[in-house]
């Protein structure tokens, strides 16, 4: 059998197998073999062939991990083919010398002769600039130890294990057959191609090459921008393969690998030899399979599972958390509770430690940063009666409603219940729960009051991360007698919510706020209902509003 | 033979074969979802059958006689007449699978050999296919290649590989 009869053959086999055949292809496969014994030969090597490669074991495609991975997006190899297609040239193998002369001089048939076109030109440049590549490659290849392939960009508390200490952000790594052992804290490599990943302590791995990674054991978390698409984590018995997304693999020391893919979708391959599939998991969907059986079964999703981001600055560790604007507001990182911190004075914009009592204020009604909070954009004490009021350090101005002008507390967050015998303030109770614990923290606004979030510089420590909305319980809470308030939220000092007249109430009210991608101020206004109360006194007094597990949700 | 030599011999000789046997399976189902289910039922009927397996004689061969049993339990129950080979050449195939069987490990090694000769861009294209288990025509649409040139491509790769397959294990046996 010549080679074109050949080549026709493997064609009808690889369309056959890959279910892309006609009845007419199956026909013709079924002739070639009815009329010709050593067209069955070769249909039966094609099908060892094919199995082989198909089958894992991966003893043959693994063996080349050193060399770069195929990028499924590397333009320059679809031009090179769609040139092959269509000038294929001809290739001579030398003649081998056997006692059996079985195997012909492989000569593919000569094309037609005609003029060289701009694409032959072409052609030709291509293939002598891959070949003076190949050569300057071989010529200055890198040294056995490895090509530089990603950055150490981040880490917290890190402790590797028998690795150079200078081991620190900055750092490039190479390719390498040895393995990282990270004993303790997390670490964040970025890759040539922009793939982040991001490792949590106890957890063992190789960099094989620029976009695959082998988990021996632990946990790490994927963010893999289209650039990097096909970026690969191979585990003792898994391999996935990202399609555009962020995922989370674990590999357990006793051979379990789990997959939870958070965003977009990857490719699981896995299974025991013969069983081996790959399978698409998508967004918000979670694998698992198993060390002693290879069988792959759904598990649970669980989203706070992996870190999916960590900001030595800010001493941030981040599972996918939404950001809690009481910790915020206390002074913290929004992750974290803050126990009894300072309380935040809108008459200074300072932070101080205090009695949480009652305390009249004189105010010049100024705007006043929060030096001591970056994620506090100001606090003032509304009047609407003095004209409309600046509420961020832009200039933004709000037509607040006129109040008595008077404020008494300071902008309190609880993270545990206060000491009533110390304080006059009045619990955050609502729908049977008393609010001002850690799972349940609040915020005072007492009126008359006012205070910007800069959501830029909250976007900054979560870089990567969409501040979708706001979401908020608020109320009135009853003290010796009933308050009233009104309540505003802003954002770039654009009214989105208001709850005028908010009487002392039992059960909570909510607010989800969306907030767009380039949004910056979020503002939140409590006045004291002036114009329903008898007197300016009786307007401010007793009106405990409290923001109820205030938190900005992220994706 | 007690149950541990049972298990450690049949096991030993499984994995030395099993992926003849899932060829063979493969040939004649041309889907690999269905030859991964009869393969699981081969392998138990091989595992209840085992100790009629005479010691020294070919395994592959034997485990083949019984997954040709398998599929065409299967062919008869789940496929039209019009979509499998006809009697006279699944046993043609058989019989072809009985005398290269036994150089299948061999052919595995040559295999991997001559991977490493193919340039540079068909040992990507290789990878593409199996290691990222994408259908031709799946790739073809998603970097909008014609999927006529990307068959013919892969049908010559796959000729350059068998070739040299052949002529490595030739080289060898001399």
């Amino acid at each position: 059998m010549d080679i074109s009869q050949e080549n026709k053959l493997s064609e009808l086999i690889m369309r056959h197998l890959q279910g892309d055949n006609s009845p007419q292809d199956l026909q013709q496969l079924k002739q070639l073999l009815n009329d010709d014994a050593e067209a069955v030969e070769l249909y039966v090597e094609y099908m060892m062939q094919f199995s082989a490669l198909s089958q894992p074991g991966k003893i043959i495609l693994e063996d080349f991990s050193e060399e770069s991975s195929p990028s499924m997006l590397d333009t320059s190899l679809w031009i090179a083919l769609s040139k092959y297609e269509m000038e294929a040239p001809e290739i001579n193998l030398p003649k081998e010398q056997t006692r059996q002369e079985l195997i012909q001089k492989v000569v593919y048939p000569p094309k037609e002769k005609r003029a060289l076109s701009k694409g032959g030109i072409g052609t030709l440049i291509f293939s002598a600039a891959a070949v003076i590549t190949l050569i300057l490659f071989v010529r200055f290849a890198p040294p056995k130890g490895g090509i530089e392939v990603a950055m150490l960009t981040d880490s917290i508390d890190a402790k590797w294990a028998d690795i150079d200490p200078s081991m620190q952000t900055g750092t490039r790594l190479v390719t390498s057959s040895e393995k990282l052992l990270l004993r303790e804290g997390f670490a964040e490599l970025t890759f040539n191609n922009q793939a982040k990943a991001v490792f949590e302590a106890p957890c063992e791995f190789q960099i094989l090459t620029d976009d695959r990674i082998a988990l021996i054991y632990g946990k790490l978390y994927a963010v893999v921008p289209p650039s990097a698409i096909g970026f690969s984590v191979y585990t003792s018995n898994a391999k996935i393969v990202d399609l555009g997304t962020e995922f989370g693999v674990q590999a357990e020391a006793g051979g379990d690998t789990q997959l939870y893919v958070l965003k977009g979708k990857t490719s699981l391959i896995a299974g025991e030899e013969a069983y081996r599939a790959s399978i698409e998991v998508t967004e918000n969907k979670a694998k698992g399979v198993s060390g002693m059986t290879g069988t792959v079964s759904d598990i649970t999703f669980d989203q706070k599972l992996f870190v999916r981001g960590i900001d030595s600055e800010t001493n941030i560790v981040w599972r996918g958390e939404n950001v809690e604007l009481a910790s915020i507001l206390a002074g913290g990182n929004g992750l974290s509770p803050v126990f009894n911190g300072p309380t935040l004075n809108p008459n200074t914009g300072e932070y101080e430690i205090k009695p949480l009592v009652s305390q009249p204020y004189i105010t010049d009604y100024s705007y006043n940063p929060v030096p001591d909070n970056v994620f506090v954009d100001g606090v003032f004490v509304p009047d609407g009666s003095r004209g409309p009021v600046t509420i961020t350090s832009q200039g933004h101005q709000f037509e607040c409603p006129a109040t008595s002008g008077k404020i008494n507390r300071d902008i309190v967050v609880l993270y545990k219940p206060h000491d009533r015998s110390l304080s006059d303030m009045q619990p955050a109770l609502f729908d049977g729960i008393i609010y001002g614990s850690q799972e349940h923290p609040c915020v005072l606004l007492h009126s008359n009051i006012g205070i910007t979030i800069d959501l830029d510089r909250i976007r900054q420590t979560y870089p990567g991360q969409e501040i979708a909305q706001l979401r908020t319980g608020y109320g009135l809470t009853w003290a010796e007698k009933s308050g009233k308030a009104d309540f505003f939220i802003l954002v770039d000092g654009v009214l989105k919510h208001e709850d005028r007249d908010l009487p002392s109430r039992e059960n909570s009210q909510s607010a989800t706020i969306k907030l767009e991608p380039n949004a910056r101020f979020l503002t939140f206004v409590v006045t004291d209902s002036l114009t329903s109360a008898s007197s300016p006194d009786d307007a401010y007094s007793f009106d405990f509003f409290y923001l109820l597990e205030p938190e900005l949700v992220l994706q | 033979m007690d149950k541990e030599t049972k298990n450690t011999d049949f096991f030993k000789l499984l994995m030395n074969n099993q992926k003849a046997i899932y060829s063979y399976i493969l040939s004649m189902v041309h889907n690999c979802s269905d030859a991964d289910d009869i393969m699981q039922e081969t392998m138990a009927l091989m595992w209840e059958r085992f100790e009629q397996f005479q010691p020294g004689t070919n395994f592959g061969a034997w485990g083949v006689k019984i997954a040709r049993f398998k599929t065409l339990s299967y062919l008869k129950k789940y496929k039209r007449s019009e979509e499998v080979f006809d009697e006279l050449l699944m046993a043609q195939i058989e019989d072809c699978y009985g005398r290269q069987i036994q150089q299948m490990n061999t052919r595995l090694i040559a295999l991997q050999d001559c991977l490493k000769k193919l340039n540079d861009r068909d040992r990507k294209l290789i990878r593409i296919l199996y290691e990222e288990g994408l259908k031709i025509a799946e790739l073809a649409k998603r970097f909008n290649r014609p999927v006529e040139g990307l068959y013919k491509v892969m049908a010559r790769i796959h000729t350059v590989l068998r070739r040299c397959v052949t002529k490595t294990v030739l080289k060898w046996d001399l």
